[in-house]
């Protein structure tokens, strides 16, 4: 097909919706939690967005590392689809030992509209691109379910110490932010050794004025056996801490509208 | 609404409109490959250099650098090794 064929439909804001020109696959909002204990299924491409419920007081995340997981045990090839939900790591006794316990997020999470089963609709648009994949499939999104991309950061933008200057928030403290670059990981039990990749609501202004949440990463070695095995309320003996530099992951800030 | 898109589902009323943003993760021939140790590979993608449209996922090396500039993305490998990367090229609009 040439590039003066198909079907080009733009939003108010000059933005692309679908471009049957374009090689495309559009996101659709599939599920969103509020306020309850968050375990849901994950699928290979989906994107999570989540944020600290307005519940719960600001001092109680000032200390806590949040990151999605789908586990907690040694490394692997995750499952497809895998069971997922949000773990808050802890430093207890001035950085010697922590713990990792699961903890309540609001979030939500988008999807290809090729993963959502429409069999049952028959009213609506598709758009497929040139090669006969889905691009657009309006039977795919729920009535008043919409979000909207807010804020960037591309890959390798922050290093995982947030102790070292320039200190820099990702932007709204009560926004949603982007999961699936998070991550805490039992490397080894035997060694005792775990990678946690998280965020840190404890909204700090950096020298250009920036505040919200901050990012933390490191990998530790601990003194002694024990790990996070199974995660719940798990503690290890923390002996070696290293922070990883440039975070390799997309950070996307996101609101439901 | 008085002019433009409206979709419904049938039941509910619009599920899109004018006003709505969709996300759209762009499809291309090289999503996955391999940049070679010591040099550099141009990748030809529509936009990329504008990040007010494009955000970009790449998995590889970490001394793998990647720069964007109008359509061209590039990947340098500093190294003598070759690395395999993968690349998701997302259009915010």
């Amino acid at each position: 097909m040439s590039d003066d064929h198909g079907l080009v439909v733009k939003n108010n804001n000059g933005g692309v919706m679908f471009d049957s020109r374009k090689g495309m696959s559009s996101y659709v909002v599939r599920e969103i939690g509020t306020g309850v204990e968050t375990s849901f299924t994950l699928n290979d491409g989906d994107m999570v967005f989540a944020k600290r419920p307005s519940s719960t007081s600001n001092n109680w995340w000032t200390d806590k590392i949040i990151f999605g997981s789908s586990t907690l045990g040694p490394l692997g090839p995750p499952e497809n689809p895998r069971s997922y939900g949000f773990y808050a790591f802890t430093d207890l006794s001035s950085g010697v030992s922590a713990e990792v316990n699961p903890v309540v997020m609001d979030y939500f999470v988008v999807t290809h509209a090729k993963n959502i089963d429409v069999s049952s609709e028959d009213y609506g648009l598709i758009v497929k691109n040139s090669d006969g994949t889905l691009q657009f499939d309006s039977r795919a999104i729920k009535n008043g379910q919409h979000f909207l991309i807010t804020d960037y950061y591309p890959p390798r933008t922050f290093d995982g110490d947030p102790y070292s200057a320039p200190v820099g928030g990702l932007g709204d403290m009560d926004g949603y932010w982007s999961m699936n670059w998070t991550t805490g990981l039992d490397i080894a039990n035997d060694v005792a050794a775990i990678s946690v990749r998280g965020l840190k609501w404890i909204g700090v202004s950096s020298s250009a004025g920036a505040t919200g949440p901050v990012i933390e990463a490191f990998f530790d070695v601990g003194g002694e056996e024990g790990g996070f095995d199974g995660g719940e309320g798990g503690g290890s003996t923390v002996s070696t801490r290293t922070y990883e530099n440039r975070i390799n992951g997309m950070i996307l800030g996101a609101e439901l509208i | 609404m008085s002019y433009g898109l409206y979709i419904s589902d049938g039941v509910n009323g619009a599920v899109i409109t004018n006003s709505n943003n969709i996300f759209n993760e762009e499809i291309y021939q090289s999503q996955a490959g391999t940049v070679t140790g010591n040099s550099t590979l141009d990748l030809n993608i529509e936009d990329v250099g504008n990040p007010a449209l494009i955000s970009i996922e790449l998995t590889t090396n970490n001394s793998v650098e990647f720069s964007t500039s109008g359509n061209t993305l590039s990947l340098q490998n500093p190294l003598s090794g070759d690395y395999a990367f993968n690349l998701k090229v997302f259009r915010f609009q």
